[in-house]
Order: C-alpha cells, then sequence, then structure tokens
C-alpha cells in the first residue's frame, strides 16, 4: 500500500484545524445536519450498539457534538459518560458552550494521534466523518487501541476512496481553469482515501485481541445544484480557499456538475466504510 | 531505467488502487487526482525520480506510456 508521505500532505494538520474553525459554524446549520453526510450519520447512529458495561465513550473528532446531541437520551438512560476529543478551537468553542457542568459530556482538545486519556480507560470508541482528516490511520489506531479497554469495543465511519467519484471529476474539471497541477494536487492530499481492504490493513494493531471488520456501503444522493452547494462549501472551505475568482469558480463548477445531471438531479455516490472492533475477551 | 519496468509498476499500482484492469501501455487512464498524488509518490520513493509539480500536467497522466516518458526525461535530466 503507496501511504500519501507527510511530505506530500504538509497542509492537513494545519488545514484541518483550520478548516474546522471557520466551517464550524457552518457544521451546526440544519441543511449540513440533514443533508447527505448529516442524514448518513444518523443511519450509522441508530445502529451503533452499546454493551451494558459500556460506561465511558469516546467520540473522537466530536466536531460540534453531533453525536452526543444525537444519543444524549441513550447516553442518559444507559448512565454512560461520553468524552469528545477535537483539534478545533472553533468546534470546541461550540461543544463546549453546549454542554454544561451536570452534562454526561465532556470535550477536550485532543486528536487521533494524541488522545488525552489513560490507556485502556475507554469501553467504547466512536468516530463519524473524521478519521479520513488523519495523515496516517495506522498510527491514529495505534492510539485508540491504546485508550480502549481490552473488553472494549470500536465503531469508525468514515468516507471511503470511492466517495463522491462523479462529483469529484466535476470539482477538479472545474479546478482546472482556476488552480495550479500542484495547487489541485494539495487538494486532492487533504484526506485519506482508502479501500476497505487498506482500512483494515491499517487496524493491524488491533487484530491480536479484537475481531475488526470493514464494511463498505454505496449511496446515491441526488439534488439540485444549490443542495449540494449547501454541504459542499461548508465541507470544502479548503478546496475553494485557495480560488481567486471563487463568483466564476462557482459558475463554472454549476457547469460541470450539470453535465452529470440525470433525470433524478445531480448525484453525489456516497461511499463510506464502517470499522468494527469487538473484543476477543470476555473478561 | 527500462520503460517495461516503470509501466509494469505503474500499472500494478493503478489496478490495484482503480480495481480495474489496464489492457495496454497506450489505454487511455481514467484515474482521480487522488491517485495521481500516489504516483507521484511512488516515482518519487520506489523509482528515485522527483518530479516537478510546478511542471507537472494532467495530460502526463493520459497513459502508461505517457507518465514513463515523463519519468525518463526527468531522469535523463538528472532532475532527482
Amino acid at each position: 500500500m503507496v501511504e500519501m508521505s507527510q511530505e506530500n500532505s504538509p497542509t492537513r494538520q494545519s488545514t484541518v484545524r483550520s478548516y474546522s474553525e471557520s466551517g464550524a459554524k457552518a457544521y451546526e446549520d440544519p441543511m449540513n445536519k440533514n443533508f447527505l453526510y448529516g442524514e448518513i450519520t444518523r443511519r450509522f447512529l441508530k445502529q451503533v450498539e452499546f454493551q451494558p458495561d459500556d460506561k465511558v465513550i469516546l467520540d473522537v473528532g466530536c466536531g460540534t457534538g453531533f453525536v452526543f446531541d444525537e444519543l444524549s437520551r441513550e447516553f442518559q438512560s444507559r448512565g454512560m459518560q461520553g468524552i469528545g476529543i477535537e483539534p478545533a478551537a472553533g468546534m470546541l468553542d461550540i461543544a463546549r458552550r453546549k454542554y454544561a457542568a451536570d452534562s454526561p459530556f465532556t470535550v477536550f482538545e485532543g486528536s487521533f494521534e494524541h488522545i488525552p486519556l489513560d490507556n485502556r480507560s475507554v469501553d467504547k470508541v466512536i468516530s463519524t466523518l473524521a478519521l479520513h482528516w488523519v495523515k496516517s490511520i495506522e498510527v491514529a489506531a495505534r492510539e485508540m487501541r491504546r485508550v480502549l479497554k481490552k473488553t472494549g469495543g470500536l465503531d469508525i465511519f468514515m468516507i471511503a476512496k470511492a466517495d463522491g467519484a462523479r462529483f469529484k471529476k466535476a470539482i477538479v474539471a472545474a479546478q482546472r481553469k482556476h488552480l495550479t497541477f500542484a495547487q489541485i494536487m494539495t487538494t486532492a492530499t487533504l484526506v485519506q482515501r482508502v479501500t476497505p481492504k487498506e482500512c483494515h490493513a491499517a487496524f493491524h494493531s488491533f487484530h491480536d485481541d479484537f475481531d475488526v471488520r470493514v464494511e463498505m456501503f454505496t449511496d446515491v444522493v441526488y439534488g439540485s445544484f444549490d443542495d449540494h452547494m449547501k454541504w459542499w462549501k461548508a465541507r470544502s472551505t479548503p478546496v475553494i480557499a485557495e480560488i481567486e475568482d471563487k463568483d466564476r469558480f462557482m459558475d463554472d463548477l454549476r457547469e460541470e456538475l450539470e453535465k452529470i445531471r440525470s433525470d433524478k438531479g445531480i448525484p453525489f455516490d456516497t461511499a463510506y466504510l464502517w470499522s468494527t472492533a469487538r473484543s476477543k475477551k470476555n473478561d | 531505467m527500462i520503460r517495461e519496468d516503470i509501466t509494469s509498476k505503474l500499472k500494478a499500482l493503478i489496478e490495484e488502487q482503480t480495481e480495474s484492469t489496464i489492457a495496454s501501455a497506450d489505454q487511455e487512464l481514467d484515474i482521480d487526482s487522488f491517485t495521481m498524488m500516489l504516483i507521484i509518490t511512488f516515482v518519487k520513493e520506489d523509482l528515485g525520480v522527483e518530479l516537478d509539480m510546478n511542471t507537472l500536467d494532467f495530460d502526463a497522466f493520459k497513459s502508461l506510456n505517457t507518465f514513463a516518458d515523463l519519468v525518463l526525461k526527468t531522469e535523463a535530466l538528472g532532475v532527482q
């Protein structure tokens, strides 16, 4: 497996921070929460199962607290404590304001590479639409393994390599009118793009003690140009940031996306990976 | 470096990444920008040829042969 070297992706860490800060408010926008990624994340969360002994649940890359918001009742009824880890100050500010001192939720600054928790202190690790931002999934997996109890579990939801294939082609076609090859390549490597097999291999630190499974789910979401732009702009700040004439870029992007329109609308081919780790031990 | 060596290694990489088959070295490639970046990284780390991102263009990725042309040209110029 060829891994993008850090040298070739120098902006990823800072991008996550700046992108998340500038996009923090956009994440809270109902349009972002209710269309495409928000809707699919809800579907994922409905299928996450908790064990009776689960008390401490860690959400890595918690953003503004979407997971805790969605599972609030379940946390309270099961008496579970939620700990969120997030590298972006803008996201953290919103999450911290949201959860009062008597809330079961606490958020800390941290990242997949540096989780500020003790070894084997967590019953379950959850993450939604965040793991693809890391420089190395392997390094992130090792850190999650460190904080997870031997009897714990893990449910990670992230975008797959094939996510948005046709849509992204249109974006690159529009980008080519505004950016250099090098600039486009920089935006292309902002996130990890892995297949189920590559993701499974990256979780090798789990393999001795956990059964690891990675499944891919696909769907096609149709919408108008304006529908798609509401979520895409919120999620693609670093892609747009380098472009000088943003109005003209949006016109070009509209033109390119209209080329792939069907009678149902402009398609976005979603592809997601759901990685699970279940303990082989029952002690 | 031998052209066939470059094209066969790139063929294997692209076929694995795209889960498709490349019938010939002149076949038009259909790869995304992420795969292009993987190829650039592969050429640097495994073949020892560092391509100039400022002069590189999408046209170089038209086929295995067009990309091999670029790698051989870069190697000949000693831009490593």
